[in-house]
């Protein structure tokens, strides 16, 4: 149904190859995971699959849909939603700009009321901050606003980077459980994260990453309790 | 009791300056802030604006009508520019920008004098226009009061489509950040299209404006465009609210400078553009990041 599908991918930067034929898979409703150590090119990954490398080759595919060379807006429109790396949340908009910044584009039957009550229901300290400017809250807050603005699109999948980096741990432990739950109510997910641990614990499959090659591939489990492969690609 | 009534109507046509001078530096700054170009065009769609307003004006005798053809027409020849030039350069070097604007100026400047002549044209006020109104410490002529309201309200106009609206919200987040704007399903080159648009027309209305006030002539375009570089720096390149502030000050500047000694006008605005640079490298409102 709708899966997504990456196979032998390549990226590049001006003269640099940094994908070397990635290829991966996220099943419809799945929660998967994309880890490796810094600079292995979880983030090229993401970014190819939403379409914002300046070069890529291979076949990227959503619900028998070819992905390859359309724009952003145009993939974002087929159902996919990017939370990227550092939040880029908007600045000089207000948290509940932002939120709209999500539906924009969209055109959806569901009104802002609606959609943002879903929000706020996972994330209910943005309700509070609505008429102020995103920008000015915490990391935290941040995080959650960049989270639910993807989900302003009702997307299929999240493409989510790196979402508790430099989080405090209570809210480490809060976002898993938001990330575990917005994934049983039928988004299916690619995780991108440092903290292996979490996201093996909450990943149905991982993918091992490392110098833009998929190393290793298996069940969360199956990861988790491969030393060799935790020794030689995720230990820092 | 005389020096006050002239000060009075000085401080008054400074006013007007500067709110035109806001009109232009608006759709500047929207167009750098949105599109990254920075529009040596911009004058000349103004004297466009001027010329088809008188010419329209005084074919249908209606100025309202003037104003109205002067905004369409400029409106479609921004249309027409961002279509058939500008859009291939937004990937390409700033420097292919700045010389097709600055090309693209000259053609426009060219061909109003190839339609309508060399030579300047007078823009006979509208009759409603040609009184004055009794402001009790001075008068002041009705059309000039006119500009003064519609640029008001167009500012506000604007203020409230930037701030209330999902396109000016969008126009606002694409000045930030084009890429995540992009990934959030909204296609940009649209956006670009519309503040093109919308700046060329601001450029238009504002043209047609200070027709009756100016004569109509080539130059008028690049008389405006320096002192409006001037307000977008000192406000700060991207922000609407540094556009108001900065046009205010140097309508002030130069028209209250002339008063006074007369002359000095140009150069005291580029020195307090200076001052506002050693303070304020990046202008009053000018954003952090803007040009890291
Ligand atoms: N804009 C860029 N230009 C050139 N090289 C880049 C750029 N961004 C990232 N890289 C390189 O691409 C590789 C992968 O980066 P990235 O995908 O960000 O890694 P990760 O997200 O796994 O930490 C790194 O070697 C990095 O140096
Ligand atoms: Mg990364």
């Amino acid at each position: 149904m709708s899966r997504l599908e990456v196979a032998d991918l390549n990226a590049y930067y001006d003269e640099s190859h940094i994908l070397h034929g990635v290829s991966l898979t996220v099943e419809s409703d799945q929660l998967v995971t994309l880890i490796g150590r810094n600079g292995a090119g979880k983030t090229t990954t993401l970014n190819s699959i939403m379409g914002m490398m300046p070069r890529v080759d291979g076949q990227i595919t959503f619900a028998s849909t070819d992905l390859t060379g359309l724009e952003p807006y145009e993939i974002s429109r087929q159902g996919l939603s990017l939370v990227p790396e550092h939040r880029e949340i908007f600045p000089g908009l207000t948290v509940r700009e932002n939120l709209r910044m999500g539906l924009i584009g969209h055109e959806s039957e569901t009104k802002f009321e609606e959609l943002s009550e879903q929000v706020v229901d996972f994330f209910p300290r943005l309700e509070e901050r609505y008429d102020q400017e995103a920008t000015t809250m915490s990391g935290g807050e941040q995080q959650m606003l960049a989270i639910g603005r993807s989900l302003m699109s009702e997307p299929d999948v999240l493409l989510i980077d790196e979402p508790t980096e430099g989080l405090m741990p209570s809210l480490v432990e809060k976002l898993r459980d938001i990330l575990t739950e917005i994934n049983e109510r039928g988004i299916s997910m690619l995780l991108v994260e440092q903290n292996v641990d979490l996201a093996l614990d909450i990943s149905d499959y991982a993918y091992v990453i490392s110098e833009g090659v998929i190393e290793a591939e298996g069940t969360a489990t199956d990861i988790q309790e491969n030393e060799q492969i935790k020794e030689e690609y995720l230990k820092v | 009791m005389v020096a006050v009534e002239q000060l009075g109507v000085q401080i008054f046509n400074g006013l007007i300056l500067g709110l035109i001078f806001v009109l232009i530096a608006s759709g500047l700054s929207l167009i750098f802030g949105v599109l990254g170009v920075i529009n040596f065009a911009h004058g000349d769609l103004l004297v466009v604006g001027t010329y088809s307003a008188w010419a329209a004006s005084k074919a249908t005798g209606s100025f309202f009508l003037g104003v109205a053809v002067a905004t369409v027409v400029v409106a479609a020849i921004g249309l027409l520019i961002e279509r058939s030039m500008l859009q291939f350069t937004y990937t390409r070097s700033p420097i292919l920008q700045f010389l097709l604007t600055l090309g693209i100026a000259e053609i426009l400047r060219e061909g109003v004098q190839i339609i309508w002549g060399r030579q300047n044209k007078i823009f006979q006020l509208p009759d409603w226009g040609t009184g004055s109104v009794d402001l009790v410490l001075f008068s002041y002529p009705v059309y000039r009061l006119f500009v003064i309201a519609v640029t008001l309200i167009i500012l506000l106009g604007l203020y409230l489509f930037l701030n209330r609206t999902d396109i000016g919200i969008v126009i606002r987040a694409a000045s930030r950040d084009r890429d995540m704007t992009g990934a959030l399903g909204v296609n940009v080159e649209r956006v670009f299209i519309i503040v093109f648009v919308l700046g060329a027309a601001l450029a238009g209305i504002a043209g047609a404006l200070i027709g009756p006030i100016r004569s109509v002539s080539p130059t008028l375009g690049v008389d405006l465009l320096i002192p409006s570089f001037v307000v977008v720096i000192i406000g700060g390149l991207g922000s609407l609210r540094g556009s108001i502030i900065g046009g205010l000050i140097v309508g002030q500047i130069l028209v209250l400078s002339s008063f006074f000694f007369s002359g000095f006008g140009r150069v005291l605005v580029f020195a307090s553009m200076a001052v506002v640079l050693l303070l304020r490298p990046r202008g009053l409102y000018g954003r952090e990041g803007m040009f890291d």
